[in-house]
């Protein structure tokens, strides 16, 4: 009796978790876009940072605008992974460890870290084009930008992937338990 | 599936209805009606066990193996 409440509350303690892990990744989804709002606002501050070598010290409303949409393309990604996050802790919170739409919500959140990474490259050079186009020839840039992080991100993204087949195969075989009575 | 359940057989032989069944070995009357009608893929030991005890019978007398014809 005693090890069936211990259960419980092992599962209770799993659910409150979850929840809060739910709350986070909602935040984290939200943070991105809201960030760069900031950053392109004070993108003078930003920019040695985030573009060294860029050559351009002041920045239009335009070339602000152009900025933060070409900086949205990764950004978007990441919010898309973080909403399906969110949704697979909101499952883990209502109880539902075992669902086999877990695993395709996990799956996608890999994929996410995995096209992050291809579309900051891509954004970085964008960027690099729409902030120098104004510079006379000679002057323009197209910078190319990949580093460790990047690695570092995109084998998660991998590890993410077979962490989700696990979890469509453990989805599996509950749900075949669950045929045992 | 050449196993048949034949729970229902021993239930009309204690006169017990499947609903008491149900409530004294600690099981949903759906997964009840589940097992009694074949649509479970297998059955623990422990419920089988629950059951025997409570019908007074061997886990034989639950189930029949009849070979497919083919």
């Amino acid at each position: 009796m005693s090890e069936v409440r211990s259960d419980e509350r092992r599962r209770a303690r799993l659910r409150r978790l979850a929840g809060i892990m739910r709350w986070v990744s909602l935040a984290l989804a939200a943070f991105g876009p809201v960030v760069l709002i900031g950053v392109w606002m004070r993108f003078e501050v930003f920019a040695p940072s985030v573009m060294p070598g860029l050559g351009v010290g002041t920045f239009s409303g335009l070339d602000r605008i152009g900025g933060y949409a070409i900086s949205m393309l990764p950004a978007a990604i990441g919010v898309w992974g973080f909403l399906n996050l969110a949704a697979l802790f909101g499952r883990f919170a209502a109880g539902d460890l075992f669902d086999a739409g877990n695993a395709v919500r996990l799956r996608r959140f890999a994929i996410s870290l995995l096209a992050v990474v291809p579309a900051k490259v891509v954004a970085h050079a964008l960027l690099s084009v729409w902030l120098t186009r104004a510079m006379p020839p000679g002057s323009r840039q197209l910078q190319i930008s990949f580093s460790s992080d990047d690695v570092v991100l995109f084998a998660i993204g991998l590890l993410m992937v077979a962490l989700a087949t696990v979890l469509r195969e453990a989805a599996e075989i509950a749900d075949e338990n669950r045929q045992f009575v | 599936m050449p196993i048949t359940v034949t729970l229902d057989v021993m239930l009309a032989r204690r006169k017990m209805r499947g609903k008491e069944l149900a409530e004294r070995i600690g099981m949903t009357e759906q997964n009840l009606s589940l097992l009694r009608s074949g649509k479970v893929k297998g059955v623990r030991f422990e419920t089988l066990a629950r059951i025997c005890a409570e019908l007074d019978c061997q886990p034989a007398d639950l189930l029949s193996y009849e070979p497919d014809e083919a």
